[in-house]
């Protein structure tokens, strides 16, 4: 049988010269691939022709961190060829060579192929980009390395309009998104395209509703009387901030400059360029909704961020959140009706669907015989019982607003929560596959675009 | 009857709990449900690593007993395994021998309203 090509394809981009790196593989020669697995990449460019690029060129946030990764369409034994790397620097920087369609990073021996897909056909693009935090984060290690405060990814083989799935969680949705290899490669082997999935990180400010509403409602000028807080705030007190406290302070103000919810993307396919946004469907957690949120007494606006950042953050941050914000109780009716507020305020503007991973309800290693040792309402003192209730809450925002509930409490208890979320938060990789499969369900069951099941 | 309370191993990860609060004074008499202590539990102390899961637990008394010695201290790092109270179900029994069983205890897991704003004091 003859060995199939490995071809990259086209990449129209009338106006720009689309640059690359060399490739790196993801797998050893003689790997069996499946068909659809991404066996390797390459950092991309695009250089605009007869001009010096500026701001307003497509992809300028992401320019250092866009990377195209291959998915043979069939299946088979890879052969490299002999010139698609060349270590180091060629292998990083998307500088060396001009992308041309036609040439072949290896072949498939032996090639096996997917129902209705031509084993000839060209490989399939999985278009990565990362936002980084800053642009002094430079890390070109690998598949969308860095430190970003948005990542994303898309099938770029298919035409029409794509579906954005936008991931507004914690740890819990960074892991069941990104995947193993942290750069959603089984979210998208899963999935038909065009598909589009966008992850915010927690890095700081943690997405919960209430948070998510106010940076959706913000304005500009809210906005920069915050900035200017900030400004008046660090320069008059008495501490003076230590570098990382600028830092833990500059990526909060950089929080609250942002919307998320409001942003648009742009898209490259085969097709060529294309815009996509506001997101098709949100994927919010209940493991974001603390039972305290930080408001500030003057500006009114809230902040949530994970304790042991703010433990961490330093003594003038400490010093400026005592002075400055006061901390704010949230039962689970509160909740519920900021989750109502945001979804109203989003479909007021977008046909947008909501989907909302609930909490474990019980702890392996609690033994309660008796709830009299514990001050009511209990939901104030036992974890669980707080769990319990927001779960509940969970199911009236359902019915009233339309929500798809994925179950992550039903999950960890029919996997076993001892083995597969040991610590009551963090996912084994079983449980990120099931939670994953749950998502994929709704998001089809609620017909988003792009998200068919290959 | 003397009875004692050691640290279990409330999480199979841990290694050792901080104790964050103690309720009872040597000498009381606990009854059924009272609040003994509170203590957290801190995995990146395995393992240090980004969101470390520390969880506050606080343990209450299934037993009616008298509370006669304290082995730690609030603020302490205690071990899997050691001792942490010496109880006797009457208030003059002498603290020699072995315990003839160990306390029975609530172990629940308690929401840390006090973590954001402890750890943001100046």
């Amino acid at each position: 049988m003859t060995p199939v090509p490995l071809r990259i394809g086209r990449l129209p981009m009338p106006g720009f010269t689309v640059r690359r790196s060399g490739i790196r593989w993801l797998c050893e020669d003689g790997h069996i691939c499946r068909p659809g697995e991404v066996i390797a990449f390459c950092n991309v460019s695009l250089a605009p022709m007869g001009r010096a690029a500026n701001s307003a060129d497509p992809f300028m946030d992401e320019a250092r961190d866009f990377q195209i990764a291959f998915a043979p369409r069939c299946g088979g034994r890879l052969r490299k060829s002999a010139d698609s790397a060349y270590g180091g620097f060629i292998d990083r920087l998307p500088l060396y060579f001009v992308w041309a369609p036609d040439f072949v990073i290896g072949h498939l021996e032996n090639a096996y192929g997917r129902r209705g897909e031509g084993l000839d056909e060209d490989l399939r693009p999985l278009f990565l980009a990362g936002r980084r935090v800053t642009e002094l984060a430079e890390a070109h290690e690998g598949l969308l390395t860095g430190w970003h405060d948005r990542s994303r990814a898309w099938w770029a083989d298919d035409d029409g309009s794509f579906g954005t799935m936008l991931s507004l969680g914690n740890c819990e949705q960074a892991g069941v998104l990104r995947g193993e290899r942290n750069a959603f490669l089984e979210l998208f082997e899963a999935t038909s395209g065009p598909a589009h999935a966008v992850f915010i990180s927690d890095n700081t400010m943690v997405p919960c509703s209430a948070v998510a509403l106010e940076q959706f409602q913000r304005t500009r000028a809210q906005f920069e009387e915050i900035g200017a807080d900030f400004v008046r705030s660090f320069s008059a007190g008495s501490r003076v901030p230590a570098p990382r406290e600028w830092i833990f302070t500059g990526l909060l103000l950089s929080a609250l400059s942002r919307s998320p919810l409001s942003e648009h993307y742009e898209i490259l396919s085969r097709s060529g360029l294309q815009r996509s946004g506001p997101s098709n469907a949100v994927i919010l957690s209940l493991g974001s909704e603390f039972p305290v949120l930080l408001r500030h007494r003057r500006l009114g606006y809230s902040v949530s961020c994970h304790g042991f950042r703010i433990a961490e953050a330093g003594p003038a941050v400490h010093a400026w959140l005592q002075s400055n914000f006061e901390p704010v109780k949230r039962t689970p009716d509160q909740i519920r009706r900021d989750f109502q507020h945001l979804i109203d305020a989003v479909r007021a503007r977008n046909d947008t669907q909501f989907l909302i991973l609930n909490v474990l309800s019980t702890l392996i290693e609690e033994n309660i015989h008796s709830y009299a040792p514990f001050d009511t309402p209990m939901r104030d003192t036992l974890s669980s019982v707080r769990a319990k209730e927001l779960n509940l809450m969970l199911h009236d925002l359902a019915r009233e607003r339309d929500v798809s509930i994925i179950d992550v409490d039903a999950i960890a208890a029919d996997l076993g929560s001892r083995q597969h979320v040991p610590d009551g938060t963090h996912h084994s990789g079983t449980m990120q596959t099931e939670v994953r499969g749950e998502i994929l369900h709704a998001l089809r069951a609620r017909g988003v675009p792009g998200f068919g099941a290959r | 009857m003397l009875i004692a309370l050691t640290l279990p191993r409330i999480n199979q990860h841990m290694t050792v709990a901080v104790i964050r609060r103690i309720y009872a004074a040597e000498g009381e008499l606990l009854s059924l449900g009272a609040k003994l202590l509170d203590l957290t539990v801190d995995l990146s102390s395995i393992l240090p690593h980004d969101c470390p899961p520390i969880s506050l637990y606080r343990m209450a008394m299934r037993d009616r007993v008298w509370l006669r010695r304290l082995a730690i201290a609030h603020g302490d790092t205690v071990e899997v395994g050691a001792n942490l109270a010496c109880f006797t179900t009457e208030p003059g029994e002498p603290l020699i021998g072995m315990p003839g069983r160990a306390a029975r205890v609530t172990v629940a897991g308690i929401i840390d309203q006090a973590s954001w704003w402890s750890g943001v004091r100046p």
